[in-house]
């Protein structure tokens, strides 16, 4: 078992905290820990995220002590073999000034081109760590190091619904309007979150997303008649 | 079943306890701003504690009620009236088909709660019949109410038991400043000594920037730890995020699940109501309690509130018992 800190956060939730880091491995503990403490009535919410497990808790029911207590034996009995096939979900994305007000600014502070960093950001399969933030908003792991960015120092106040950015090592997408302080780099036409869809959402944590850079005639084709449009998924062997 | 929205007021919409379950998928939980409030207005109408509500911001609406129904109004409180009358707050009335309400300028508090025995019947929408604005999703068409809305009830009994004992002292809302009892958040610990220190003993400002979704506070910049960036993890109602410019902001019912900023303290659940209750410009002083300290503070809570569910229990003079009622019908013919 990895190290991991528990961290009283509330009064009514503790943390679960592994290492700073973006680690499939401290995912895979975190996603098999907020299973196997679903069950429990105490337990008012469980809430993933890259590296922490937010265990809420009912402070009339239970205590911290016992909470505590029940965390460290569920995570010592553990099972923790890892998935072989994954889904792979492409999202069409336009990088451009227009629609990332930040791409010359990212690209500068990493001292590459433009086209560089959209090739770099474009590369990989990223896996989907955690939803969190906004309803659907994936985190993403996999980003190149060479292209990351920190926050803004004061966030946006109107961040447009398809916004892809990035924030520290992290690159996402925004499927609501939302303040936020995310580098903007790019736009996707796709709405990734629509309440009245039967569907909400197009991926799910633990899947992987690829962005396909996409121009901004076709962006626009895109949006104006988004049902023309079959999003392009594919299924991919873990390679280790 | 209904009521009508004749004016919807500065900001009112349907709320309850919110959506704790969902923030696994990014949503975020919304409900209440003023859990104690919420709680209150339920018991006056005999509701379950779950029940959907009004929550009305400093100005309140107009509206009208489609049958005979018993209502409540908690929190905030201020001017009321019904059908040109005074109208109470703190205390089940019956009000009947036709009839008005017009809820003005709220003056003590800054948000009430109107509760309706059997609470308001629009359809649940992943476990919570909660608004959210942000996302325009569930409560009345996922937004605030307007001239014009009908609004489902759940029942059209305007029977409750103990009817008379059903009233409540509303609480005096401070004006000027409140103090907030806080327990150390999760990266409590990374900010310097000093910083930890000046966070309790300075005053801060709610600026304008404060909404459901969280207060921004001004007066102060606190140093914010060089510790690199900070991978996003879960948020708490009254968690208090100190983001790069230094200006700590109080995240409440609309905050996004997740957030990647350092978070110096979390606001003591108990004092949640004092936040509800604030309005921009008030001054706002932190004081330090243990997580322990505060988990008692709620089990007194808890047995107040069974202590006050007693209280509005209690048979009442206007409460006429079956066999009394009986014979005076009896005496009629």
């Amino acid at each position: 078992m990895l190290p991991y800190e528990l961290i009283p956060a509330s009064d009514q939730a503790l943390n679960v905290t592994f290492a700073n880091q973006i680690d499939p491995q401290i995912n895979l503990i975190i996603s098999r820990l907020t299973a196997a403490l679903q069950p429990h009535s105490e337990i008012t919410a469980l809430l993933p995220a890259f590296r922490t497990l937010t265990v809420f808790y009912q402070p009339l029911l239970t205590s911290l002590a016992q909470i505590k207590e029940l965390v460290t034996t569920t995570i010592s009995e553990l099972d923790l073999q890892p998935n072989k096939q994954v889904k792979v979900v492409h999202i069409p994305v336009c990088y451009t000034p227009e629609f990332g007000p930040d791409l010359t600014h990212v690209a500068a502070h990493a001292k590459i081109s433009v086209t560089e960093l959209i090739q770099r950001h474009t590369q990989p399969n990223y896996l989907i760590y955690m939803l969190g933030f906004l309803p659907g908003f994936a985190y993403l792991g996999g980003l190149d190091p060479r292209i990351a960015m920190p926050r803004l120092a004061s966030p946006r106040a109107t961040i447009p619904a398809g916004a892809v950015g990035i924030a520290g090592e992290q690159t996402g997408m925004y499927p609501v309007v939302s303040p936020g302080g995310w580098q903007l780099i790019g736009r996707t036409p796709l709405k990734l979150f629509a309440g009245q869809r039967a569907q909400p959402l197009l991926y799910q944590a633990g899947d992987y997303i690829h962005f396909d850079a996409i121009t901004p005639s076709e962006f626009k084709q895109i949006a104006t008649a988004p049902e023309t449009y079959t999003l392009q998924i594919t299924q991919e062997q873990v390679k280790d | 079943m209904t009521l009508t929205i004749l004016n919807g007021g500065l900001l009112t919409t349907v709320q309850d306890a919110g959506r704790l379950t969902q923030q696994a998928s990014g949503f975020g939980v919304a409900g209440v701003m003023d859990p104690w409030a919420f709680q209150l207005a339920n018991l006056l109408v005999a509701n379950s504690p779950q029940a959907a509500v009004l929550e009305i911001t400093s100005v309140g609406p107009t509206l009208q009620f489609n049958q005979n129904c018993v209502i409540a109004l908690t929190g905030a409180t201020g001017q009321a009236s019904l059908d040109g009358v005074a109208f109470p707050f703190y205390r089940a009335q019956l009000v009947q088909a036709g009839q008005r309400l017009a809820i003005k300028q709220l003056t003590n508090g800054l948000r009430s709660y109107l509760a309706v025995a059997g609470g308001i019947a629009v359809p649940e929408v992943m476990g919570s019949r909660a608004t959210s604005t942000r996302y325009q999703l569930g409560g009345f068409h996922g937004r605030t109410l307007q001239s014009g809305d009908v609004l489902p009830l759940a029942t059209d009994t305007a029977y409750i038991p103990s009817y008379g004992s059903r009233q409540l002292t509303a609480p005096t809302y401070a004006t000027k400043q409140i103090t907030v009892r806080v327990t150390p958040g999760p990266q409590f610990d990374q900010f310097s000594t000093a910083v930890q220190q000046a966070f309790v003993q300075r005053a801060f400002t709610i600026s304008d920037a404060a909404d459901r979704m969280g207060y921004r506070l001004t007066g102060n910049q606190l140093k914010v730890p060089q510790t690199g960036n900070l991978l996003s993890e879960g948020t708490f109602f009254g968690g208090i995020q100190v983001p790069q410019n230094g200006e700590p902001i109080i995240l409440l019912a609309d905050r996004q699940t997740t957030g990647g900023y350092p978070v110096i303290a979390v606001v003591a659940s108990i004092d949640l109501p004092l936040l509800a209750q604030a309005r921009p410009g008030m001054t706002i002083k932190f004081t330090r309690i243990t997580i322990e300290a505060a988990q008692q503070l709620l089990q007194k809570q808890q047995q107040h509130l069974t202590t006050l569910t007693q209280q509005v229990q209690r048979p009442s003079g206007h409460d006429l018992s079956p066999r009394i009622a009986a014979s005076r019908i009896a005496r009629l013919f």
